[in-house]
């Protein structure tokens, strides 16, 4: 009799245990999954600030600014002609586009929308950059000026410069 | 009977004592992981904000490497007790600035930042900044603008006897951490004398140019070592430290080499035929191989000169390219 109780104290002594390790695992578990939750939020917060503060910096880079000859027309201006020779340059060279993707970091695509003189065609777009197979994205814009040199002179669209970057959170 | 009833309450007496020195022995175990675990995480909280804080530095400075031609621009942080580390790399095509953080929690154990790893940026300054920082940012134009140089720096200073552009730039800038005087004397008593014609200050900045009211290229002398410029750089050499100084006038020359192959396929597209741009092109990329391979010191003026070269070409040249 004095055994049997003496044994069931015992197995009753490791169940407790055993509850309160699985209970602390849980709480761990929780724990965890709350603080990956707060980094991945803080990290995608940190994204979209830096690609908000890189939608200016894009813009006066030299591989795609207006130049200074276009008078006066340098803010938040991007050169088509530029654009054309960066985009031969790219499939010309692969070793171009990784060199680059460094350089714009965590984003995933840069592309230029004209908006006016409303296009012709559906949509009339320069993608600079695009690395988005697979990945969740969202993107940000702001309005720019596509100019273009030409033999009659330059002229400039009203566009609309759309950067995506990687949404972290699922 | 009595013994039985006796060897009853000799095994009562001993099991509470064994209860007891058991639940000691669990307690101890469950309070030493506590701890371990309190400790563990202080200092992973401490990377962790470390790590944000580098960067969220990077963020902020943005806007300071984004200002477009010819615009300087200076303003302050203030880190309070956390410490920024910075440091340079020339590796790849671009090379990287690297940018590490220490946050200060005041409790728990304390972490280093991972490396965050710039390469759009060109930071210069000393190894260690720790307080109230100083941003100084100007566009980098050789002749077409690179990119803009950020220039960090805790310390004040004082310009003693600069030319007139310069004493205007950095009046204008109207902030205390840089003054503009005409004598030493004049100078805070612990601020960094940096002199245009004196040679006993802490730092002596040599304008080798024939302009008397600008200083375009020449040297300044630090610490018993010689820091060569052209045009913006010669505030780079003033708040940066050596070995970061001449690795990031290494990735600007790397990065130089990049846009002139975009302005020579620009020429191309365009159907430009003026030979004489696309030949001071050429130079200018030459002369920036030769600074990458760390011959700036032979090669400062001749940089210069091939840079107004160009700006004279491209200006009268029937097709602009920057």
């Amino acid at each position: 009799m004095m055994e049997k109780r003496a044994q069931i104290k015992i197995q009753e002594m490791a169940f407790v245990l055993v509850a309160i390790f699985i209970f602390f695992g849980i709480i761990f578990l929780i724990f965890s999954r709350m603080q990956y939750a707060k980094i991945a939020k803080s990290a995608e917060e940190v994204r979209e600030e830096r690609t908000i503060t890189l939608l200016r910096k894009i813009t006066t880079m030299p591989e795609f600014s207006c130049s200074k000859s276009y008078s006066g027309k340098d803010f938040l201006c991007i050169d088509k002609n530029k654009i054309e020779a960066f985009k031969s340059e790219k499939y010309n060279n692969k070793e171009f586009v990784e060199i680059y993707k460094k350089i714009f970091k965590n984003i995933l695509k840069i592309e230029i929308v004209k908006i006016y003189p409303i296009p012709q065609r559906s949509q009339e777009k320069e993608i600079l950059f695009d690395n988005t197979q697979g990945k969740n994205y969202n993107s940000l814009g702001t309005y720019v000026l596509l100019c273009e040199d030409s033999q009659s002179g330059y002229k400039c669209d009203i566009s609309m410069m759309l950067i995506a970057f990687e949404n972290v959170q699922e | 009977m009595a013994r039985e009833i006796k060897r009853k309450k000799k095994i009562r007496a001993q099991m509470p004592v064994f209860g007891w020195i058991f639940a000691l022995i669990i307690g101890a175990v469950i309070l030493f992981f506590a701890i371990f675990f309190i400790i563990k995480y202080s200092g992973q909280e401490s990377y962790k904000t470390s790590t944000e804080l580098a960067q969220k530095i990077d963020v902020i400075l943005n806007p300071f490497s984004s200002l477009g031609k010819g615009t300087t621009v200076a303003d302050t942080i203030d880190t309070k007790k956390s410490i920024l580390f910075l440091d340079c790399s020339t590796d790849g095509e671009f090379g990287y600035s690297v940018l590490k953080a220490l946050a200060k929690l005041g409790i728990g154990k304390e972490e280093i930042s991972s490396e965050n790893k710039i390469y759009n940026k060109y930071i210069f300054g000393n190894e260690n900044l720790k307080g109230k920082i100083l941003i100084f940012s100007r566009s980098i134009e050789i002749p077409f603008r690179i990119d803009d140089a950020v220039m960090l720096s805790e310390k004040k200073f004082c310009f003693v006897n600069a030319p007139k552009k310069i004493s205007e730039e950095i009046s204008q800038l109207n902030i205390d951490e840089i003054k503009n005087v005409s004598s030493k004397d004049d100078c805070d008593k612990n601020s960094v004398k940096v002199c245009f014609d004196n040679n006993n200050c802490d730092i002596n900045v040599k304008c080798e140019n024939p302009n008397d009211e600008e200083c375009n290229y020449g040297y300044v002398r630090k610490q018993k070592k010689f820091y060569f410029f052209t045009d913006t750089l010669m505030y780079a050499s003033i708040f940066s430290s050596y070995d970061i100084y001449n690795c990031n006038v290494k990735r600007i020359m790397k990065r130089l080499q990049l846009v002139n192959v975009i302005f020579q396929n620009k020429a191309q597209h365009l159907g430009c035929v003026d030979n004489n741009v696309l030949t001071k092109l050429s130079q200018l990329s030459s002369y920036s191989s030769e600074v990458i391979n760390g011959n700036l010191k032979n090669n400062y003026q001749y940089l210069y000169e091939t840079i107004q070269a160009l700006e004279n070409a491209n200006k009268w040249s029937t097709c602009q390219l920057f």
